[in-house]
């Protein structure tokens, strides 16, 4: 770190040794810049690395009750029974006062799916064998499957997504119903799955159902 | 002869103070290069001295995260509380809310060390979302002063053989709240 003008002054007249002075100074510059570049590199590598732990972070526990939670919640809604209370009427003799959500109602929506939807206009009260709350199936599904979510998974502060397809021979699949949480968001980046839920519906497909959830 | 010796003495002279002052510049150099160095060594070990503490307090947080998986898997695993089918397997995400009523802190307190040694510090509730708000408490043992706590939620289908129809279970909508505390 001489100064260039120190250096000149003392810079003898002779050529030659003019010429090995201009050497150890190029020399001396260049091992600065050497030092200089070391620091620049493990200045970089701290902050990566600093970097790396900070973002790159995800506790076993969020892990955990994310998947744990969409195909708990996924199995539990499906198994759950409809109330008597929600005043089911059934046109044939079935499971009568108890029909499951999953292997009933749904199953049920797939069924008279175009009683409901004709083209993009919805039919709420259209026919279904199963009428709870006096409205059809896939309404009823509907209704209930975000009053459950936002009790469980909105009161958690996460975010959800349902959806439900119907596979029949004609592809490609009918969109059943998709349910999001009340910001309407929905889950588009990282996100868990439930894996999907198969029904089978009688003599007409499969409806696969899955739950995303995220934080 | 005399002029020669002043010329030669001045010339020294102008030497020494050149040369003094290259020297000063030099110590100089070396003391901000030190002292350089010795704040950088002092931040790295802020640094360190920070990231060791937060990663304490993680550490701690962590554990207690493990604890409170731990504490839910057996909650929700508990024998006295699944959804049994005779010497079939038991129903996955079932819990039976008749058992459940059942097993109450007031029948617990006879077991209490078993149920310690399994849950430590714990409050673990089913709550009932679906046919109706219900809150059955499970497992009650909060210490008087805890640091943190952790809260789990599980969902599960509540069984209730009492509300069934010809032979047929009803099958309610709730979830398992599991809090750890340390």
């Amino acid at each position: 770190m001489t100064p260039p003008s120190a250096l000149s002054k003392t810079a003898p007249k002779n050529p030659s040794l003019k010429i090995s002075s201009s050497k150890t100074i190029s020399t001396k510059g260049q091992m600065e810049i050497m030092g200089l570049v070391i620091i620049v590199i493990l200045i970089t590598l701290g902050l990566l690395f600093a970097a790396l732990f900070a973002f790159n972070k995800e506790t076993q526990k969020k892990v955990f009750t994310r998947k744990g939670l969409a195909s708990s919640t996924m199995s539990a809604m499906l198994k759950s029974t409809v109330s008597p209370e929600e005043g089911c009427v059934e046109t044939y003799i079935g499971r009568g006062n108890l029909p499951q959500l999953g292997e009933d109602i749904l199953e049920d929506c797939a069924l008279y799916f175009d009683e409901y939807k004709v083209g993009e206009t919805t039919i709420p009260k259209g026919y279904s064998q199963f009428h709870c709350q006096g409205v059809h199936s896939c309404e009823f599904f509907k209704n209930k499957a975000d009053e459950l979510l936002q009790q469980s998974l909105g009161a958690w502060g996460k975010h959800y997504e349902l959806r439900s397809d119907f596979i029949d021979e004609f592809p490609p699949p009918k969109e059943l119903l998709v349910v999001r949480d009340a910001s309407g968001i929905g889950c588009s980046g990282e996100r868990d799955a439930s894996g999907v839920y198969p029904i089978k519906v009688k003599f007409a497909g499969l409806v696969e159902s899955q739950l995303y959830v995220c934080d | 002869m005399n002029i020669i010796m002043d010329i030669i003495k001045s010339v020294m002279k102008r030497r020494m103070a050149f040369s003094g002052r290259r020297a000063q510049v030099h110590l100089t150099e070396t003391i901000a290069i030190l002292f350089i160095f010795f704040i950088l060594v002092g931040l790295g070990i802020s640094f360190y001295g920070k990231y060791k503490s937060i990663s304490f307090v993680e550490q701690q947080e962590e554990q207690l995260q493990a604890r409170a998986i731990r504490t839910t898997l057996r909650a929700i695993f508990l024998p006295e509380l699944l959804c049994s089918r005779g010497s079939a397997e038991p129903e996955e995400n079932c819990m039976d809310v008749v058992k459940a009523r059942e097993f109450s802190p007031q029948l617990q307190d006879q077991f209490d060390d078993y149920y310690f040694e399994m849950f430590s510090y714990a409050n673990i509730t089913l709550q009932q979302v679906y046919p109706s708000l219900e809150k059955i408490p499970l497992y009650v043992h909060v210490p008087e002063t805890y640091e943190q706590r952790e809260t789990t939620f599980f969902v599960m289908a509540l069984r209730d053989e009492t509300k069934g129809e010809r032979g047929v279970p009803s099958y309610g909508f709730g979830y398992l709240r599991v809090e750890v505390f340390s």
